[in-house]
């Protein structure tokens, strides 16, 4: 009588402890379906944030390089760059102090102030000259200009 | 005795069928469940790619408007880096016709792109085929659903703005507003 009544009692705990069990694997089944749910497949789309931004430099930088500055004989930026690169004057003074205040004054009065810090630095036959060099890394974009003399110089423009 | 036992017996069987009963229950009602929740999350990733591709589509055509030859500017037949202001007065004289609108409606969709000049000096007046020599506000495309399901999507960037009269360069800003529909 003593037996039967302790063998209920180990079925009765068995039970609950299987029971027990079954409830912590179907809480780590549930919890693992939401890991992979929210942690492995969700996309932030960072990629999609890096292709707007570089494409934003890459247009600031063609946007700058193209307007016409120096009032009396007008010159195109970027070619008071390439003279910059060659040590020659723009609009009267050394061509490197002139692109490099023309940029900071054409950043202060669009208000793009996106970004803080700017790198323009141009290169021809791995030699470069920086005009400005604010930023050791950040978003990047270059571009080809062709000067008058048919020279071809790249062009680099980093924001930071 | 052997009455007792079979209806003991009996009552153990009935037990077990009742067992049998709700451990098939339990097991229906977890597979409901799973199917539920297989169903909603899969309905999420549904959503979640449409929404990616609205987004990733107006990125592209986000990217890619300043190339296209209803806006870009060549000079001597090379394309340049740059939008013709006069081929935007062009355009929007041209996007008033419905032939047109509903050309460039399977283009853009429900989007509203301006530019705005913002260097050498900001010119807030609105371009028009009346006013297009002192403008500095161009509303190229203009195509607001009636009813806006979703959030507007806004998207800016510098553009160089080749002014041909003037034979000068200035800077704009191409802004790109995008509705769900």
């Amino acid at each position: 009588m003593h037996r039967q009544g302790f063998d209920i009692n180990n079925k009765k705990q068995g039970q609950i402890e299987m029971i027990g069990l079954v409830i912590v694997v179907i809480l780590l089944a549930i919890g693992f379906l939401f890991y992979v749910r929210f942690g492995i497949l969700d996309d932030d789309g960072s990629e999609d944030n890096l292709a707007v931004e570089q494409a934003y430099v890459t247009n600031l930088m063609i946007s700058l390089f193209n307007v016409n500055t120096c009032g009396a004989e007008p010159i195109q930026l970027k070619e008071g760059v390439v003279r910059c690169f060659n040590s020659e004057s723009a609009c009267g003074e050394d061509a490197c102090d002139f692109v490099k205040g023309e940029i900071k004054a054409i950043m202060n009065s669009t208000s793009l102030n996106n970004y803080k810090n700017y790198s323009v630095w141009i290169s021809k036959a791995s030699k470069d000259k920086f005009i400005l060099n604010e930023c050791k890394t950040g978003v990047r974009a270059q571009t080809t200009i062709v000067s008058s003399s048919n020279d071809h110089y790249q062009a680099y423009f980093m924001v930071c | 005795m052997g009455l007792l036992n079979l209806f003991f017996n009996g009552k153990k069987g009935q037990l077990q069928i009742q067992e049998t009963i709700l451990v098939v229950f339990i097991f229906i009602i977890l597979i409901m469940f799973g199917l539920v929740f297989f169903y909603r999350v899969q309905l999420a990733s549904i959503n979640d790619d449409f929404n990616q591709f609205q987004n990733n589509k107006i990125i592209v055509d986000f990217l890619t408007l300043g190339d296209l030859p209803e806006f870009s500017c060549s000079k001597l037949g090379i394309r340049e880096s740059c939008i013709d202001t006069v081929k935007l007065n062009s355009f929007m004289a041209l996007n008033n016709s419905k032939k047109y609108r509903d050309y460039y409606f399977d283009m853009f969709g429900y989007k509203n792109i301006t530019i705005y000049q913002i260097y050498p000096e900001r010119n807030t007046k609105i371009c028009s085929p009346s006013n297009f020599e002192e403008c500095g506000v161009w509303n190229i495309y203009v195509n607001k659903p009636l009813k806006q399901n979703g959030a507007k999507i806004v998207r800016s960037t510098p553009v160089s703005l080749y002014l041909p009269d003037k034979d000068q360069y200035a800077i704009g800003l191409l802004v790109v507003e995008a509705y769900d529909a």
